[in-house]
């Protein structure tokens, strides 16, 4: 290179875009930090949460396996079960999202050992959007462009569900990307295990009071932890104190409180009441809305998938350009343990 | 009934502790590694073995005028608490339920693990002569696995019925 010629730089946003239409390295994932609880004056966390978990999924990150699954059990009962190389663009660039952009979201300054990287694994069943077979919609009418379902509010608020019998016990995690025109809010989102009716134990219920308002110039992506009753069998990190999760919409954190038939809490300590039995079949998915006569909602990639947890262990490389992220897996399922035992 | 003594204490063991520590996962060996959940209160068998044999075979214990082997028997056990970060137990203090986390519950779990064990009542087929419960041990965090620990060493020895 001639001297004083300025190295190409390089673009790695645009890279990762390229990467993933060519090979399954490239992809999208949810990017995760556990809430931080108070101290007590004696310097031992209390039950207080201080700062949010951050869930904020759709960041493209390009993922260079070094081991993905290994099954050799060690001692102490939690080993590490894999490890990787995860590339994620430059901090600048990963600030210009919405969800990380601190102005809107004073929590993410940068990454941190110990975030999580939530990667797919593989997906367990896509909820079909391309077109309306199995779908039904209340107070809304439902068509499909191919690709995503739009259901046309015909009152103020609706439901729409998909109707199924298909397994879905593989899966960890609920994603979807929703679009909507005017100001539509997700309020509920169940999923039926085992049986359409509501009640115990086949529903779970994802409920905030006022929901979180849905993009109209681009899609909100909502990815939420999904398992089983006592939330600490699958893994603890996922899910934040007092049976709760979070959709991030513009930097903002909205709480969805976890909850079965009963309105039982899927508390993280104590959860023995809560009553979900999500090992049966997928028999119903369905959201409910609030919003107004006209309004539209646009729903696509609605997907069960079962999840990989990366945990950042260190922080490779550090520059204008990417981040090069050594991750560790240390917790692993085994999906038929996880059949076997519930 | 079946000369299965070395079980019915194990057991005894593990449901007196599951009743009293709910919001624990208690587990008769080291769990598998996807299955492991967190508080645990693991109880490891580690040794067991004649304590003591009287001379003579045909003994009577107690009041019982059945003559058996004259035999003192003994396990060893260890017992390994052990909580990650987010383990939590709900703790009554005083009429205040307060969430016990780190190292206050692993300082709770410690003395109220060994009361428990301390009072406990086995079942009548089975005759305790002694139980010794040594000092925790090893307590601590491992930064590794991320995961606080105390272990302690518990002896039971029981009257080995057999007919002879």
């Amino acid at each position: 290179m001639p001297i004083g010629q300025r190295a190409p730089t390089l673009n790695m946003s645009k890279l990762l875009r390229q990467l993933g239409y060519r090979t399954g390295q490239s992809r999208k994932i949810t990017y995760y930090r556990d809430a931080i609880f108070g101290r007590d004056a004696y310097g031992v966390e209390n039950t207080t949460i201080a700062v949010n978990e951050l869930q904020l999924p759709n960041v493209q990150s390009y993922i260079r396996t070094i081991m993905t699954k290994n099954f050799t059990l060690e001692r102490e009962g939690s080993n590490v079960v894999g490890a990787s190389m995860i590339y994620l663009p430059r901090l600048s660039t990963l600030k210009g999202f919405p969800n990380f952009n601190q102005t809107n979201n004073v929590y993410f300054n940068d990454v941190e050992g110990f975030d999580t990287i939530i990667d797919v694994d593989h997906d367990v069943f896509w909820v079909p959007t391309s077109g309306t077979t199995g779908w039904t919609g209340a107070n809304c009418t439902l068509t499909s462009d191919g690709e995503a379902i739009t259901a046309t509010l015909t009152a103020t608020g609706a439901t729409v569900e998909y109707v199924d019998n298909t397994n879905t016990l593989e899966a960890g995690r609920i994603a979807f990307q929703t679009q909507a025109s005017g100001t539509v809010h997700i309020k509920n989102i169940y999923s039926y295990n085992g049986g359409t009716a509501d009640a115990v134990p086949n529903v779970i219920n994802y409920q905030n009071a006022t929901g979180v308002p849905v993009y109209t110039n681009d899609y909100l992506s909502v990815d939420i932890p999904w398992g089983s009753g006592n939330w600490t069998d699958i893994n603890s990190s996922t899910t934040a104190a007092s049976g709760t999760t979070s959709i991030y919409a513009s930097g903002t954190r909205y709480q969805y409180i976890i909850k079965d038939a009963a309105g039982v809490n899927a508390g993280v300590s104590g959860a023995s009441s809560f009553n979900y039995n999500y090992t049966g079949n997928l028999r119903k998915f369905k959201l409910a809305l609030s919003g107004t006569i006209g309004n539209t909602f646009k729903l696509r990639q609605v997907r069960y998938y079962q999840p990989i947890y990366w945990q950042v262990q260190g922080i490779k490389e550090y520059n204008d350009e990417y981040m090069a992220l050594k991750c560790i897996r240390t917790y692993g399922p085994r999906e038929s343990l996880r059949r076997a035992y519930g | 009934m079946a000369n299965d003594f070395i079980n019915l204490i194990e057991r005894a063991i593990i449901d007196e502790l599951r009743g009293i520590f709910p919001e624990c996962s208690i587990y008769g060996q080291y769990p598998e590694a996807v299955n492991a959940s967190w508080p645990a209160i693991i109880l490891e068998m580690v040794g067991s073995g004649t304590e003591q044999k009287f001379m003579g075979k045909k003994v009577t214990f107690g009041a019982s005028n059945t003559q058996t082997t004259g035999e003192i028997y003994g396990v060893a056990y260890v017992i390994h608490l052990i909580i990650d970060k987010d383990s939590q137990v709900n703790v009554d203090n005083s009429g205040t339920i307060e969430g016990y986390k780190q190292r206050r519950l692993l300082n709770y779990l410690m003395l109220n693990v060994a009361n428990a064990i301390q009072d406990m009542t086995f079942p009548s087929t089975i005759e305790i002569t002694e139980r010794h419960l040594q000092t925790w041990t090893d307590i601590g965090f491992a930064a590794d696995l991320e995961l606080w620990g105390a272990t302690a060493t518990m002896t039971v020895l029981f009257e080995n019925y057999r007919a002879v």
